[in-house]
């Protein structure tokens, strides 16, 4: 038995320390944001952030996660209020199949956590360990040039109404 | 360039007249290859291998000059060095040439067949091996009497490529073609780190020059002793048979091979998407773990637009403790020599000088061959 983090809730899980942490989050805790694609870690379709980094969930097993904090898309936004990522995905129609695209926000995410203003160069090298096979390319660089400019301006709101305040 | 003295900055080689070689006639490009002297006389410093291009001949020195020299030109000015006193003396490298520089172009051993010839003529010229797979001494020269056991490459293992290779199979010249050729081959795995830069340049050279060099360092390895073939035999045996013996060892190494490496890695699935058994893992038996290291953390990435090995990297989801308890894992599962001693520190500095690397992601190491040019005449 052992407790995982994940979206900000603890679970006890039992299953055998080498289990992969994708296995755990789809058929454990029932979080089918993250797909299993490959289950060789080529795919990038499992990609969740652990500790603020993106990680391929079919290659990480769980012993690898003790005390370490988890996020999976779930964690982002929900339907009604969806992370500024979410938003920008759908609003660019970003998905075609919908397969890879979890994992490509994730890995965005990632890195637009650690660097809010990087270049079209610097996304498509982070997001090159994910494969699309529908071709949506495109559209998913778009989406994530969206998300930066809607994080751009969610920072610059709560920044005026806490000065407002 | 960083080396053990300090830093030296490549200059600007484009046919720039203020900044490059545009005002260079071909003799001085040819002085700068033979004797490391810039038109101006000024003395190079041997991070550009004129120990090596002093065998190139004229009439390969004089396609480089035309070649270079119809280039674009690039105005880019030379970064200063950063070494110490008395390094930043270019009269010093005078001193250094007088002990180690060894002038004088190729001369062919008669006794050789043509293409033996013309591999040692690349290997020991143009292409320049000994580089980064020789040791070099206290001053930075390589050792003439450690010819090809071993040296460095940007915080690499460029491991011993003559009689005291690690690798569990010993190399023969096919093997050696294929490897050069494709980055890979099925009974020694993937090349990584700058020898995936070295292959990737490789592809676009004529395939008869490949196979020149594969067959002269074919015989610089030597052919391998019926012990050392012996041990082949049972490592490849041993590879072909399905791990009866599945770690039943409790160890974290244990289990984080068992779950994040043996799904690729022990399915017997072949080169380039499968993962090499580690059995043949030159990494796993050398002496030195910092390409394991290096591997582990950073995965290889592919090449764009053709069939190449792919891993993902594991600097995001393992500590450095778990990498060590992996590594250290590997190396008694894997190998037969005795353990690695120092992985943690290994670790911890592969990962403090790949963090570039890590972070920024594809560079030149993953530089795409041009796959209109691979296998091609």
């Amino acid at each position: 038995m052992m407790t995982l983090k994940v979206n900000g809730h603890d679970h006890q899980i039992d299953a055998d320390p080498d289990t992969p942490l994708l296995y755990v989050l789809r058929d454990d805790i029932k979080l089918n944001a993250a797909k299993f694609g490959c289950g060789l870690g080529q795919c990038g379709a499992c990609t969740v952030i652990v500790d603020g980094k993106a990680v391929l969930s079919c290659v990480t097993p769980l012993l690898l996660l003790e005390g370490k904090q988890v996020t999976t898309l779930e964690g982002l936004g929900t339907l009604e209020a969806p992370a500024p990522i979410q938003r920008a995905f759908v609003e660019e129609q970003a998905a075609q199949c919908g397969y890879c695209i979890a994992g490509m926000m994730m890995r965005a995410q990632a890195l637009l956590q650690r660097n809010s203003k990087p270049t079209d160069e610097q996304i498509r090298a982070e997001l090159e360990p994910h494969l699309c096979r529908c071709g949506t390319h495109m559209r998913i660089l778009r989406a994530v040039h969206r998300a930066i400019r809607l994080m751009d301006t969610a920072d610059a709101s709560s920044a005026s109404q806490r000065s407002a305040q | 360039m960083q080396t053990p003295f300090g830093t030296i900055f490549s200059t600007n080689i484009t046919p720039d007249a203020e900044t490059g070689i545009g005002r260079w006639p071909e003799a001085a490009f040819r002085r700068a290859m033979r004797s490391g002297v810039d038109r101006a006389g000024r003395h190079l410093y041997p991070t550009f291998p004129y120990d090596h291009f002093t065998n190139v001949s004229d009439e390969d020195d004089q396609a480089l000059y035309a070649y270079l020299m119809t280039r674009q030109p690039v105005r880019a000015p030379a970064h200063a060095n950063q070494l110490p006193f008395p390094l930043d003396q270019r009269f010093v490298i005078a001193g250094w040439k007088l002990l180690f520089l060894r002038r004088g172009t190729y001369q062919p051993d008669s006794t050789q067949s043509a293409e033996w010839n013309r591999g040692a003529y690349l290997v020991e010229g143009l292409a320049h091996c000994g580089a980064c797979h020789t040791p070099r001494n206290a001053l930075g020269a390589e050792r003439p009497d450690a010819r090809f056991a071993g040296g460095d490459a940007d915080n690499w293992n460029a491991y011993a490529i003559n009689a005291q290779s690690p690798a569990p199979i010993p190399w023969d010249a096919d093997a050696l073609f294929a490897y050069l050729r494709d980055g890979w081959q099925p009974d020694h795995g993937v090349a990584r780190g700058p020898m995936a830069e070295v292959v990737s340049n490789l592809a676009s050279v004529k395939e008869s020059d490949v196979r020149a060099i594969a067959t002269y360092m074919a015989g610089v390895f030597g052919a391998p002793t019926p012990e050392r073939r012996r041990q082949a035999e049972a490592v490849l045996a041993r590879v072909k048979t399905p791990s009866a013996h599945a770690s039943q060892t409790n160890t974290a190494g244990a289990a984080i091979y068992t779950a994040a490496c043996a799904t690729c890695h022990e399915t017997n699935r072949p080169l380039p998407y499968g993962g090499v058994n580690l059995g043949l893992s030159t990494a796993i038996s050398s002496p030195d773990p910092r390409n394991a290291a290096n591997i582990v953390l950073s995965g290889v990435r592919p090449v764009e637009g053709e069939r190449s090995p792919i891993m993902p990297g594991f600097a995001s989801s393992m500590n450095d403790d778990q990498i060590s308890a992996l590594l250290n894992y590997l190396r008694s599962r894997f190998s037969n020599r005795p353990a690695w001693t120092g992985v943690e520190k290994t670790v911890a500095d592969a990962r403090r000088t790949q963090t570039v690397f890590l972070q920024t992601s594809p560079g030149p190491r993953n530089a795409p061959a041009d796959p209109t040019q691979r296998d091609k005449p």
